[in-house]
């Protein structure tokens, strides 16, 4: 009997706990507010909201020093994490090769001073966030703790249902957001 | 009597309380020592361990802002974001532990003196680390120049801040540590003085108990010697009275206060010679005793008048001793109460009167016993003498002759007696006169003579040439003699009787040996001892011979009167000799005395007639006694001569006065005046002051002859009167007169 039921057992606990995973949002009502990519900068910076635009172009490393003089360290997963490429997409709207080769001839053409920083993790990024004034990065919504501030862009927050930083294709139910 | 065991007991509890309490008290001290001790290592070792502490805690502090830097220096030389991230993390970990460290243990470096450089360390991290976070954004932001700057300017500057301020805190929480270290150190040894002293002062208080308690029983014994002395003086039924050198009363005992009623109360300290003697002998009492600085070596001993407070008086003596007590003389006067001793004297006096009184009694009714038996004997002694004298018809003269036996028997047992008694009574006095012993021996031969002569015994005598005159009492020697003699004539049948004396001379003294020596029936040895015991004699079918048995034991007792003796030597059957011996004083020789060493032969005829026969004496002869004058004249007519007669005294007072006498035979005892005083008026010259006065008497006391003599006589005859002694007291007066 040992092994058909332990079978049945794991059967029973995975269905169980995917059901958790896949309703869990739908039970409070904040389906959405997963799959949102909040940008976070340290707890210290007097900005609180950005425009879609203004994000990009300090992403862009056009604008590299925020409003009260400090300069802007933007801060990127590594490369080769799909995170990486995900926010790049989600945010400049770029490839991430292309988003390497814009970032080398800014350096090249010297308009540039300092490069991105390449995190591995997403804990990481906030306390890489946590220790770096002027720096400003990104996770997913609901990685989000509380030694960063999350920044609203357009005036919305990644819970927000027009919120821009969302993945195009919606999550479906039993899918993982791959940031 | 107190036993000093019986006294332990009651100390044996306070012993063990004693011992109780320093047990306890050791303890007790043991107890807070050990607590003090441990207390005090306790600081000590909470005292290092803070400081160790606390001292780490520094170092850590050090260590890890050390670590923060060093940390921070790691992510200036890396470029991957990453690497900075987790050096920068590990860097604020590092701070973290120092902020921790700096505020959770500060309590450990919180004194007055180290707050200051706490805070002083504090604000320095403080100041430190806003730079260093600054510096950790530029790195992580990438700006590694300027962060390098930052560092370089403000970061070092302010890290060496932090360390100074390390230092210093360290410096001072040293100093601080070393002070407190050195106050525990401090507070140790005061600790361990106040121990040491709360021991010392334990066993001082110990030894000071066990000395007290020493003490005070070593004082008890004094108090109970002192109480038991007290005691003795109390009981002492004497009164015995202690005074200062000036007679002020210390104490005195029960018997002090009882004997002259002297309250205790009031005696003490008052003179005493004002209290126990009369006014007039208070001078002498204290004159004896007190107002001396020395002690008297031997005792002072008065006698005077004790005076009770009410007056009595009573004869005392009074006896002071001194003793020096410490520099102060004490006198202590033994008072004894003489009444019972000066009664007891007074009633030795009259006993001692009475008994000489009983004596004078006794010695008169001798004499009076004396007198009495011998004025009747007198009487029948010379008739039978006087009528043997007559030529009567065979038969009467037998008669006569054994009336006059019987009458001489009676009267030497009468002689023996009185000289018996005498001697008891210690009343025979010796009247020593110079004489010639051959004198004496001739006249002790007399008596035996006839009786020698009838038994066809030879009766000699031996005197040696060295023999001296002595000076002695011949009545009494004679007197042994004879009986001697008598008694070897007595008891020797046939052989002889010899007399041999001899004398050896030492120096003024001679000793004089008279043996009687005789061929009789000897004495068994046995019986020798008893010979000199009154009334005894050797065989009492010898009673037929006469005697009361007196003879030898008044010979013996006289013979040391005269300071010699009587021995005898004796064999049964083979003769006797008795040795009697006398010493005396020599006396010068007489010059009538006839040649010594002569040997004369036995004589027995009778003495020739004396020549005074044929001259004509003048004879008065005084006697109130009728029969005695009666004997008398006979006795005088047997010698050819006669008297006169008087009846009394007075009579022979006026006989003498109307005619001169050459001879006065003189009675003693008379009715009208004695003998004595008929002399005295006689020798007053109412009579013949030449007359010679011959004193008749039966008192022959030697006081009488005293008494004779002082009344002028001179002599005596006693009584009673024999025809020989006669005789012989006329033959010695004739020749002088002749």
């Amino acid at each position: 009997m040992t092994r058909r039921h332990d079978f049945a057992a794991i059967a029973v606990w995975s269905v169980a706990a995917l059901c958790l995973i896949a309703f869990a949002p739908d039970a409070n009502g904040q389906v959405v507010a997963t799959d949102g990519l909040a940008i976070v900068v340290h707890r210290a910076n007097p900005i609180d909201t950005l425009t879609l635009r203004e994000l990009r172009r300090i992403f862009m490393l056009d604008t590299q020093t925020w409003p009260h003089g400090r300069k802007i360290t933007v801060v990127l997963r590594e490369k080769g994490q799909p995170e990486r490429a995900e926010a790049i997409r989600l945010i400049c709207g770029l490839s991430e090769p292309d988003f390497e080769r814009h970032i080398l001839y800014q350096t090249f053409r010297g308009s540039i001073d300092r490069a991105p920083r390449s995190i591995q993790s997403a804990s990481a990024m906030l306390r890489f966030i946590f220790n770096t004034p002027g720096a400003i990065g990104y996770v997913r919504a609901d990685e989000v703790d509380d030694t960063v501030k999350v920044l609203q862009i357009d005036g919305l927050l990644p819970g927000d249902a027009k919120y821009p930083l969302r993945r195009a294709a919606r999550a479906g139910k039993g899918s993982v957001p791959a940031w | 009597m107190v036993r000093a065991g019986s006294a332990r007991p009651h100390l044996r509890y306070p012993a063990i309380a004693v011992l109780a309490a320093v047990t306890v008290t050791v303890l007790a001290l043991g107890w807070i020592v050990a607590t003090d001790l441990r207390r005090s290592a306790d600081d000590t070792r909470q005292l290092y361990d803070r400081f160790a502490k606390g001292d780490a805690l520094i170092d850590s502090v050090l260590i890890e802002t050390e670590e923060v830097r060093r940390i921070l220096l790691y992510a200036l030389h890396t470029l991957d974001a990453n690497r900075q991230l987790e050096y920068a993390e590990q860097s604020r970990a590092a701070e973290a532990k120092v902020q921790r460290l700096l505020e959770s243990q500060s309590a450990l470096l919180a004194n007055p003196r180290t707050r200051s450089g706490l805070q002083t360390v504090i604000e320095a991290w403080k100041q430190y680390v806003v730079v260093r976070d600054e510096v950790i954004g530029l790195i992580l932001e990438g700006s590694l120049k300027e962060g390098v700057a930052l560092d370089q300017q403000d970061g070092e500057q302010r890290f060496a801040a932090v360390r100074r301020a390390i230092g210093e805190l360290k410096a001072s929480f040293e100093a601080d540590a070393a002070k407190q270290v050195a106050e525990q150190r401090e507070r140790a040894d005061r600790d361990l003085t106040r121990l040491s002293l709360m021991v010392v002062a334990t066993l001082l208080a110990t030894a000071i108990g066990i000395y007290l308690f020493h003490r005070r029983e070593a004082l008890e014994g004094v108090l109970r010697i002192e109480a038991h002395k007290g005691s003795i003086l109390q009981a002492v039924p004497n009164p015995i009275i202690s005074t200062d050198a000036d007679g002020l009363v210390i104490e005195l005992n029960d018997a002090a206060e009882r004997t002259f009623q002297l309250p205790r109360a009031v005696a003490l300290g008052r003179r005493i010679d004002e209290m126990i003697v009369p006014a007039r002998d208070r001078e002498a009492l204290a004159r004896a005793f007190f107002g001396r600085g020395q002690p008297s070596a031997a005792a002072v001993r008065i006698e005077t008048i004790g005076e009770r407070r009410d007056g009595t008086q009573f004869p005392m003596e009074v006896a002071g001793a001194t003793h020096l007590a410490g520099r102060d003389l004490i006198w202590t006067l033994h008072v004894a109460d003489l009444t019972d001793r000066r009664q007891a004297e007074e009633h030795l006096r009259r006993a001692k009167e009475a008994a000489e009184a009983a004596t004078r009694v006794k010695g008169d009714f001798l004499a009076t016993m004396s007198h009495e038996l011998r004025t009747p004997l007198t009487s029948v002694v010379g008739i039978a003498d006087l009528l043997d004298a007559k030529m009567l018809a065979a038969p009467e003269r037998e008669l006569v002759r054994r009336l006059r036996s019987s009458a001489t028997t009676l009267l030497s047992l009468v002689n023996d007696v009185l000289d018996y008694s005498r001697i008891e009574a210690g009343l025979m006095a010796l009247t020593p006169v110079p004489f010639s012993l051959r004198t004496v021996i001739e006249q002790a031969l007399d008596p035996v003579t006839e009786l020698a002569a009838r038994k066809g015994l030879d009766l000699r005598y031996v005197i040696e040439p060295d023999v001296p005159r002595v000076v002695a009492d011949q009545d009494r020697i004679r007197q042994i003699l004879i009986n001697l003699l008598s008694n070897a004539v007595k008891f020797t049948d046939t052989g002889e009787v010899a007399v041999r004396v001899g004398a050896r001379t030492d120096g003024e003294r001679v000793t004089v040996t008279i043996g009687v020596h005789d061929t009789g029936v000897g004495i068994p040895a046995h019986l020798q001892h008893k010979l000199f015991q009154r009334f005894s004699q050797i065989d009492a079918a010898d009673r037929q011979l006469g005697g009361a048995g007196l003879g030898l034991a008044i010979s013996e007792r006289i013979s040391r009167l005269l300071g010699g003796s009587i021995t005898v030597d004796s064999r049964d059957g083979h003769g006797s000799t008795f040795t009697f011996t006398f010493t005396a004083p020599i006396a010068p020789p007489a010059p009538l005395d006839s040649p010594a060493g002569a040997l004369r032969g036995p004589d027995v005829t009778t003495p020739e007639q004396p020549p005074f026969a044929a001259q004509s004496l003048t004879i008065l002869l005084v006697e109130d006694n009728e029969a005695n004058r009666r004997v008398v004249l006979l006795m005088l007519a047997e010698l050819g001569l006669t008297a006169d007669e008087a009846a009394s005294g007075l009579e022979a007072v006026e006989r003498a006065r109307h005619r001169r006498y050459d001879l006065i035979l003189m009675d003693v005892q008379m009715p009208d005046i004695d003998g004595l005083e008929a002399t005295r008026r006689i020798r007053a010259g109412e009579g013949d002051l030449k007359a010679i006065i011959l004193a008749l008497t039966a008192n022959v006391m030697e006081s009488d002859e005293a008494r004779c003599r002082a009344a002028g006589m001179n002599g005596y005859l006693s009584k009673p009167i024999r025809l020989n002694t006669l005789e012989a007291a006329l033959t010695s007066l004739a020749s002088p007169r002749s």
